[in-house]
């Protein structure tokens, strides 16, 4: 479990507080969305989850370890993906044969099962990859670690449209029951199937943290034409196919599909 | 808490060095060629009276032309002692921009073990690299006399045995000596260390400036102090008629401020590896704290 206790956070030279007393708790067996406009923290967050950033006060722990201190047993268990990462111009074979002995949980078969879904085969060179495709084998060795804790900051930017949907279908089949997974994106659509919990963040704080499942029982999402529009509309964007409306989800309402971009609209105007 | 683990340790070193290889071997050729360009203009342009000692003394032929490839040991040990420092000032370059540090950080492996191999490499590693290019770079020269009709002398003896072999570099004859160059040597160094660490941008120019500013300022300190009035001895020496020989006296003074100055080279490595634990990904604009 990653625990946040009551951080503030500001960069060097800067005045403003990036977070002031914030807390959060992350569960075990979750897919989080951390979504949030430009500049409200995601990234930083995901940086102070990993011991990459150190809080002016408060701590975060990983297992009841202070991540500040970077201990090998807790980074061999935490893998954060970068939105722009390091991977060095060699074969991925030797990549993998150089790096795996740091991750004792490293799997060889989620790594071919991960290139195969992506594309690529296992003895490509870095080197000669294009971005999304480096992106993609960056990924694939970030699944294979198996690390109970996997952060990713924008995954999906770079990829190709078919590659998202190999994306969701990798991190789909590599969930296990002890893992949690982070995801900051703004490429909502591209994740929102497969979240289970959504963390949306404001300027220091959470302005939303709630399951899929409470979000569902509690909106509903639809189009409505101009005839329909009525009190019970939240918030309404128009689109193409009519308006695009959350609603209060009323007894023996049917659930809905969850409009990320939508709640995110409607949380942070509403605000 | 493992801090160390010598198998996670070896494997890390294995990884940085194999990672970086195409690293070492570019530096390895621009060492090698910068030593022997240098090792051509000593011996070729800045001496052009090879022909005419051959000609005319061709029994001191070689006293001559090993004076002249002595300026090329003494270049390379400046070259050397550069590169010592540039390097040492870039022990971590593998982390100076945001990417690589985050790898860098979030590598599971110990900080301890992360600095360890960041000194490892940047100067036992380095060290090898120099050497062996100092080396390749006379072998080289030799290479070009050879096929050019020259005698054979070589230069990187000279530095260890001096010119004709008989430890004729003064610095050999006492161990105080030695010393003293090793202990001054690794305290410079270290400095280069703690500015390697300490700034995050153009660390070379940057510790440079600094140990030259405050140089002047302890200079300018020391300026002030009425040295007549302290009796300071640090070595002295004593010349016997009788026997004609000079003796070197190093007074209790030289063994301590020998031993604090190592005691300092201790204390700029711990200050060094404290910064490190403390970086972070994203860090003061010119300062990696």
């Amino acid at each position: 479990m990653i625990n946040v206790q009551n951080i503030s956070f500001k960069y060097k030279g800067q005045k403003a507080l990036v977070f002031d007393g914030f807390s959060l708790q992350l569960e075990e067996n979750r897919i989080y969305g951390l979504l949030g406009k430009n500049g409200t923290g995601k990234s930083t967050l995901l940086y102070l989850l990993s011991g990459l950033l150190r809080p002016i006060s408060g701590l975060v722990y990983c297992d009841n370890v202070a991540v500040y201190k970077r201990t090998p047993e807790l980074l061999s268990n935490l893998f954060l993906v970068t939105e722009e990462f390091e991977m060095p111009a060699i074969c991925l074979s030797e990549y993998v044969k150089l790096y795996k002995p740091f991750y004792p949980n490293f799997s060889d078969e989620v790594l071919q099962s991960c290139l195969a879904d992506f594309e690529l085969p296992a003895d490509v060179h870095l080197g000669e990859l294009s971005m999304g495709q480096r992106k993609k084998a960056y990924i694939a060795f970030a699944m294979a670690t198996n690390t109970r804790y996997l952060l990713m900051d924008e995954p999906t930017n770079g990829l190709d449209i078919p590659s998202k949907s190999q994306f969701r279908k990798v991190i789909a089949q590599h969930m296990t029951e002890d893992r949690t997974v982070v995801i900051s994106t703004h490429q909502v659509h591209d994740v929102e199937q497969m979240l289970d919990h959504i963390l949306m963040l404001d300027r220091h704080s959470v302005l939303m943290n709630a399951s899929m499942q409470d979000i569902q029982d509690q909106y509903t999402f639809e189009y409505r034409t101009p005839q329909q529009m009525d009190d019970s509309v939240l918030y309404a964007e128009p689109t193409l196919q009519g308006n695009a409306v959350i609603c209060r989800r009323q007894e023996g309402d049917a659930e809905t599909q969850v409009n990320l971009e939508l709640l995110f609209n409607y949380k942070t105007q509403a605000k | 808490m493992n801090t160390f683990n010598y198998n996670r340790f070896s494997q890390a070193l294995k990884c940085h060095f194999l990672v970086e290889r195409k690293t070492w071997i570019r530096l390895f050729g621009i060492y090698t060629l910068v030593m022997f360009m240098a090792n051509l203009f000593f011996t070729r342009v800045a001496d052009s009276g090879y022909s005419h000692w051959a000609e005319k003394y061709p029994s001191e032929l070689f006293h001559h032309y090993s004076r002249i490839v002595e300026q090329t040991a003494v270049f390379g040990i400046i070259f050397f002692c550069f590169a010592m420092l540039f390097t040492a000032s870039g022990m971590f370059s593998q982390m100076k921009d945001t990417r690589k540090r985050s790898a860098y950080l979030l590598w599971p492996v110990s900080n301890v073990e992360k600095y360890v191999v960041s000194v490892l490499i940047s100067v036992v590693m380095m060290l090898f690299l120099t050497i062996s290019a100092y080396i390749l770079a006379d072998t080289l020269r030799v290479l070009v006399d050879w096929l050019t009709g020259r005698i054979i002398v070589w230069g990187f003896t000279m530095p260890v045995m001096g010119r004709d072999g008989d430890h004729s570099w003064g610095v050999y004859q006492d161990w105080h000596g030695v010393w003293m160059v090793l202990v001054w040597a690794f305290y410079v160094h270290s400095l280069y260390i703690v500015g390697g660490t300490l700034f995050r941008r153009q660390q070379f120019l940057f510790t440079s400036g600094t140990i030259v500013v405050v140089g002047i300022l302890l200079i300018m300190l020391l300026n002030q102090i009425d040295w007549n009035s302290i009796h300071f001895d640090f070595i002295t020496g004593t010349w016997d008629e009788k026997t004609q020989t000079y003796t070197t006296i190093y007074h209790p003074s030289f063994y301590i401020i020998n031993s604090a100055m190592m005691l300092l080279v201790a204390c700029h490595y711990w200050a060094s590896y404290k910064l490190f634990t403390r970086m972070q990904v994203i860090n003061n604009k010119w300062l990696n704290v």
